[in-house]
């Protein structure tokens, strides 16, 4: 790679300078106006958890009589308290389990010479396109089989299988960038993979793994229909299915309610973000490759 | 490589062997159960434990309570489930043994669980029992080739739910019959209007509230901004255009029924019959002029625009006069009614009821004195197949049909039961919305419970998007949704 | 024999030749590893065919007992009732014990991936007791169980541990597709409802049948040409967008980063169907607020071309963010020299990102780029929520303007039960996506490098 030779900054023409304000001016518009677009809607959605009556359709942004009462009865009226700590667990081992599991692979993939590599996560990756809502049967009757129905540990499971190909592929892609001087350096001091693995390459693929492990959070806060199917017990009934019960069926119209309740689920993520962002952002990779 | 051109091979091989012979293994459910003739009960099986599917907590909560005050040692656990996924649940719980041993579902999916062989087939004693206490048009779709298979729980219509507030502000509608009423409320519950003519004199008002000249009570508190037009649109009459079941009305004008006079033949699909094409026509009438516009209501709203939300929303808010549809939409007008009352909100008071603000009646009549005939749903109970204990499985289905169980039904659940005598569940007589309800509801039939009954929703309501949207005349829509239906019929290998 | 060193291939399955002690493992595993005095290895070995052997034994009705009447292979063990139920998809129908078809096709597939991987270890059992009993014959040295699998783990690293994840793939993922795949060759359908009917096998009968249909040629070139645009549109709005906010935002003019950031992920938090639903009524031509405010009668979603318009835009606000986040994450992964001398020299800045950061960037994220374009070619959620396929379209069959593939099948099954016709049309259409994918994927960079 070239490097371009840096300029001094200090010396800045006027043309120079009207350039740079123009710049800045240009920027700061340019996330404005994405601010904009991006927070009109999600006042919407805030605002129509704050509406009286149960309905979106005549829900508005900002409600003339803006009520807590969605939010007061989805914790007086329902478990919310326990989907959302349900689906916190859930979320959490899915988390960790992903974050392990495809760590691992990634490094094997992007760094180690095997027979099949090549083909092996391809064909996964491919066939996973397949189309289909009939797989949900053979999930059922797998899980079913192996005594996990009704169990937390099938989501997870599910969750974090499904994800393997494409998260193996991501973190292969972010190794390309750390030189592969590094794992040599560490094999010549007579590390073992696994030594070179953990003590080298985990740290450096911490941003990537923080970017994983937020993803494989999400998923289960959104996923109503897995749960449905293979968890049937009230106990252990995640978020997105005891939301979903407040607005199916014709009787079921507490549409405002489910505004809050997803309201609600925003938070933690939208936490766990700002959180994770300095791993995120500023992640150790950059100090690594300086060297 | 070989491995996977072995696995091919064997199958391909599979593959081409088909048609093998199949045995039948009967195990009759009948002979498991034991009936108790003093207690009029059948005999608990020792240790029994109960489980039900519906899709309200509360009323779940109160039967678990009633349950528990009548049969202490059975424990009745429950989950929610929606009544329209459990035909699906049940197919992959059912067998695995994790279903619940008594379920609701609308009539509509007894056809379907049926032919799984989920369905329980009721005893004759039972059967009779149920017949002698349900109404007769609530038992009829439980029925296959004599067999009883559910038992009703709470019958449903459409019908005219319009909001008396604004009805009783607008002065009374053209007619050629002798109006007697002073407004419109009066108009329309002393059916002094056909159902033509209140289209044709809202369309002249342009549907909205500013088209009728008159000053609308509360007119501030049903709007956040008066002054914008957007949100005083389409205001007096609404109800979801692009749907089946709402449509299906205007198709009977002139005596059609979707298969056939008992709903259910297979072969009297008909959509193509001239009655129909009267019905059409004389519904959308002289005042539909606009087909450039693609409007039902000139002017106004797309029909897609309508969708199932709409019209229910914009009549709990007050931002609609007329809607067409069923007994849920009270639900939200009573939460509403508390907060209005806080607020004062329409001038509503503690002591404000429901039916002072909002009514229910029949739909009007076409202009040849015929009533509109709506479709009507049964909710019902079905026992599970698998059931472990179908003893006391027996005595909750039973108990869902008791009484004290049906006055929940009304009193909870806010729907009307289905059962003979109304005198038995207090409050129902004295309801004016349940009863406006009920006065279609004498001219409602069952949806059909035939397979075909699954086909006939598209090509239903594609004769009106066929005239609205792609402008097509009355005939061609007919031929063009009878020619949909039969692709469906071909496609879903209904030939073989 | 002749060539010594050319392997024939039996060769690369056993090894050098058949010893006495890979007889031994042939017919029971781990005793020729026992013979070979290697206990540990042998007991695992010999732990996992007993583990078969029980599950088969167990299962069968030498140990559950009988229904009366039953027929006979209710009573096979697990692996044996498999494969039969697999091939006959049941014989007994009515009553409440009976066959339900397609439980036994997927059980039938679990046996046969349960059976492969018995064939594996086999053949590996096989191969490693001829291997090290030659092994020992040459030098004499008898090499311990311990330090066999301290070996196995440096130079098998790459496989052992990667096997707990293929495995997770092949049960979770490879059977509920084999399974979808299968249907397409079954009469599952309206008119066969298991678990009261059985279904049977009919060969290639479904595929003439759609063959035959004109109508559904018309209406799956036209959803299947809007959904390959769709695809390729909502890809590429959200990518450049993704990149476009993660490089303005990460440029050293912009303060508060933090927050920026936590605003633009907002969309992204938000569970999507709330924000669909949302933004149904949000779009409404008629009542929707956005019309009112922008003072306009635009046909957001009741138009056919404006529909397709309005779907790409609601997909790039609720995409945006995650590809915002993931440039970010990526984009730190670069030599920090090379991207401040991008950004700090203003007047060259974006030609140095376009000719150094971008190609990068772009030969990094292909893969995941060809992945988000098959998510979102089957992108089910958003076009079923927020318009159900509408507007109308007359000359399809069970589709509207703007349904793409995956809603066009899930209508089949859904109102009309054509589970076989559906499973055809996932199998023709996973051609195509399937298709397109691995050529991009095989000419890609990320792939070729990999050599």
């Amino acid at each position: 790679m070239n490097k371009i030779p840096k300029k001094n900054k200090k010396k800045l023409s006027p043309i120079d300078r009207v350039k740079d304000i123009f710049a800045y001016f240009s920027t700061y518009l340019l996330l404005l106006i994405l601010t904009v677009a991006i927070l009109y809607p999600v006042m919407w959605i805030l605002g129509s958890a704050f509406n009286e009556g149960t309905s979106l359709a005549s829900a508005s942004a900002i409600p003339k009589n803006p009520t807590l009462n969605n939010f007061v009865k989805l914790f007086k009226e329902t478990d919310y308290e326990k989907w959302y700590l349900n689906t916190l667990t859930i979320a959490i081992a899915n988390m960790v389990v992903s974050v392990l599991i495809v760590g691992t692979m990634g490094y094997v993939f992007a760094r180690l010479k095997f027979a099949g590599k090549r083909v092996g996560l391809l064909v996964i990756l491919i066939l996973q396109m397949f189309p289909s809502f009939m797989g949900m049967i053979a999930i059922y009757v797998l899980f079913l089989n192996f005594g996990l129905l009704n169990q937390p540990l099938a989501l997870v499971i599910i969750y974090s299988a499904g994800q393997i190909p494409y998260n193996t592929w991501l973190i292969k892609g972010y190794l390309k960038n750390v030189p592969i001087s590094l794992d040599e350096a560490a094999q010549i001091d007579g590390a073992t993979k696994l030594q070179t693995y953990t003590k080298v390459i985990l740290p450096v693929m911490f941003p990537i793994l923080t970017f994983v492990a937020v993803t494989q959070f999400m998923a289960p806060w959104f996923d109503y229909i897995l749960p449905s199917f293979l968890i049937t017990s009230t106990e252990k009934k995640t978020l997105a299915v005891g939301l979903y019960e407040l607005i199916n069926g014709q009787a079921n119209t507490n549409f405002t309610m489910f505004a809050a309740g997803s309201v609600l689920v925003a938070v933690p993520v939208a936490i766990l973000y700002l959180f994770l962002q300095k791993y995120l952002i500023e992640g150790l990779s950059a100090g690594a490759n300086k060297g | 490589m070989k491995k996977v051109v072995i696995l091919l091979l064997v199958l391909s091989m599979v593959l081409s062997m088909s048609g093998c012979k199949k045995e039948q293994v009967t195990a009759k459910f009948a002979d498991d159960l034991k009936w108790d003739e003093t207690k009029q009960e059948y005999v608990f099986e020792k240790k029994a434990e109960l489980k039900f599917w519906a899709d309200n907590d509360e009323y779940a909560a109160k039967i678990i309570e009633l349950w528990d005050a009548k049969y202490p040692d059975v424990t009745l656990s429950y989950e929610n489930v929606g009544s329209v996924d459990t035909a699906e649940k049940l197919k992959l719980d059912g067998p695995a043994g994790l279903g619940a041993d008594v379920f609701y579902i609308p009539h509509n999916s007894i056809v379907d669980m049926r032919e799984s062989g989920l369905l329980f087939q009721l005893p004759e004693s039972d059967e009779a029992y149920i017949k002698e206490i349900m109404q007769d048009s609530a038992t009829a779709v439980t029925m296959f080739e004599d067999n009883m298979y559910a038992v009703p729980s709470s019958v449903e219509n459409i019908a005219l739910v319009y909001n008396k507030q604004i009805l009783a502000a607008l002065p009374t509608l053209p007619s050629v019959l002798t109006v007697t009423g002073a407004n419109l409320l009066e108009q329309i519950e002393n059916e002094e209007i056909y159902l033509e003519e209140l289209y044709e004199g809202v369309a002249n008002w342009g549907n909205n509230f500013a088209g009728t000249g008159v000053e609308i009570p509360f007119l501030s508190d049903r709007f956040e901004d008066v002054d914008t037009t957007a949100e005083d649109i389409h205001t007096i009459f609404a109800y979801q255009l692009y749907d089946a079941y709402h449509n299906y009305p205007f198709l009977t004008r002139n005596g059609y029924r979707v298969f056939g006079e008992d709903n259910n033949d297979p072969t009297q699909f008909n959509i193509t019959s001239k009655e129909v094409t009267e019905s059409i026509k004389s519904v959308i009438g002289d005042w539909y002029g606009n087909v450039d516009g693609s409007k039902l209501f000139p002017g106004l709203a797309t029909i897609q625009d309508i969708a199932w939300d709409q019209g229910p929303a914009r009549l709990q808010k007050g931002q609609l006069a007329i809607t067409i549809s069923g007994p849920w939409v009270m639900g939200d007008i009573k939460t509403n009614l508390t907060t209005w009352a806080e607020t004062g909100k329409f001038g509503v008071t503690a002591d404000t009821k429901v039916s002072d603000l909002y009514g229910a009646t029949k739909l009007p009549r076409f202009n040849n004195d015929v009533q509109p005939t709506t479709f009507s749903g049964v909710q019902v109970t079905g026992m599970n197949v698998y059931t472990d204990y179908p003893n006391a499985t027996m005595n909750l289905m039973r108990f869902l049909a008791s009484d004290e169980v049906m006055k929940e039904v009304y009193s909870t659940l806010g729907k009307i039961p289905s059962i003979k005598n109304s005198d038995n569940v207090p409050g129902l007589n004295e309801d004016e919305i349940a009863r406006g309800f009920l006065s279609q509801a004498a001219f409602s039939h069952a949806m059909p419970v035939i397979q075909e009954g699954n086909y006939m929703w598209d090509p239903l309501r594609d004769v009106w998007t066929n005239i609205f949207d792609a402008k097509m005349s009355v005939e061609d829509a007919q031929t063009r949704s009878l020619d949909d239906y039969n692709k469906i019929l071909q496609n879903s290998g209904a030939e073989q | 024999m002749s060539n010594k060193k050319k392997k024939k291939w039996w060769q690369k399955l056993i090894g050098e030749k058949m010893t006495n002690s890979g007889w031994l493992s042939f017919f029971i595993f781990g005793l020729g590893q026992l013979k070979n005095k290697q206990k540990g290895k042998a007991l695992i070995l010999f732990a996992f065919q007993f583990a078969y052997v029980f599950i088969e034994v167990i299962t069968s009705k030498l140990v559950k007992g009988v229904i009366p009447n039953q027929p006979e292979y209710w009573g096979y063990g697990f692996f044996r009732k498999g494969i039969h139920g697999f091939i006959t998809l049941g014989e007994t129908t009515g009553g409440r014990f009976r066959d339900n078809s397609p439980v036994m096709m997927i059980e039938g597939i679990m046996v046969f991936v349960l059976i492969l991987i018995y064939i594996v270890i086999w053949k590996m059992n096989i191969k490693d007791a001829n291997d090290t009993n030659l092994s020992i014959q040459r030098t004499g040295i008898v090499q311990s169980s311990k330090a066999f699998f301290a070996e196995r783990f440096e130079t098998g690293f790459a496989y052992i541990v990667s096997t707990p994840a293929l495995l997770l793939l092949l049960f979770v993922s490879i059977v509920p597709i084999l399974f979808a795949f299968l249907i397409a060759f079954t009469n599952y359908d309206a008119y066969h409802n298991p678990p009261s009917d059985l279904i049977d096998w009919v060969g290639f009968a479904n595929f003439f049948k759609v063959i035959k249909l004109a109508g559904w040629r018309t209406t799956f070139a036209g959803v299947a040409s809007w959904t390959v645009i769709w695809a390729i549109l909502s890809t590429m709005t959200t990518f450049f967008g993704g990149l476009l906010l993660a490089v303005v935002i990460n440029s050293k003019r912009v303060v508060l980063k933090k927050m920026w950031r936590t605003i633009m992920i907002l969309p992204w938090a938000i569970p999507g169907m709330i924000s669909l639903l949302v933004f149904r009524n949000f779009f409404n031509q008629t009542y929707g607020p956005l019309n009112a405010m922008l003072g306009m009668d635009i046909p957001w979603l009741n138009d056919p071309i404006m529909v397709k318009v309005t779907l790409v835009i609601i997909n790039f606000w609720l995409g945006v963010p995650y590809f915002m986040m993931l440039m970010t994450g990526i984009l730190t992964s670069f030599d920090k020299t090379l991207y401040e001398a991008a950004t700090v020299d203003g007047a060259n800045s974006r030609q140095t990102f376009w000719s150094i950061t971008f190609p990068i960037l772009s030969a990094q994220v292909f893969p995941l780029l060809i992945m988000s374009f098959a998510g979102n070619f089957n992108n089910f959620g958003i076009v079923f929520f927020l318009t159900g396929g509408g507007p109308r379209n007359l000359a399809y069959e069970y589709a509207g303007h703007s349904d793409i593939l995956i809603t066009w099948i899930y209508n089949m099954t859904k109102d009309f039960k054509m589970y076989n016709m559906a499973s055809v049309m996932s199998i023709i259409i996973f051609l195509i996506i399937g298709g397109i994918s691995t050529w991009n994927f095989l000419r890609s960079d990320a792939f070729k490098e990999d050599n």
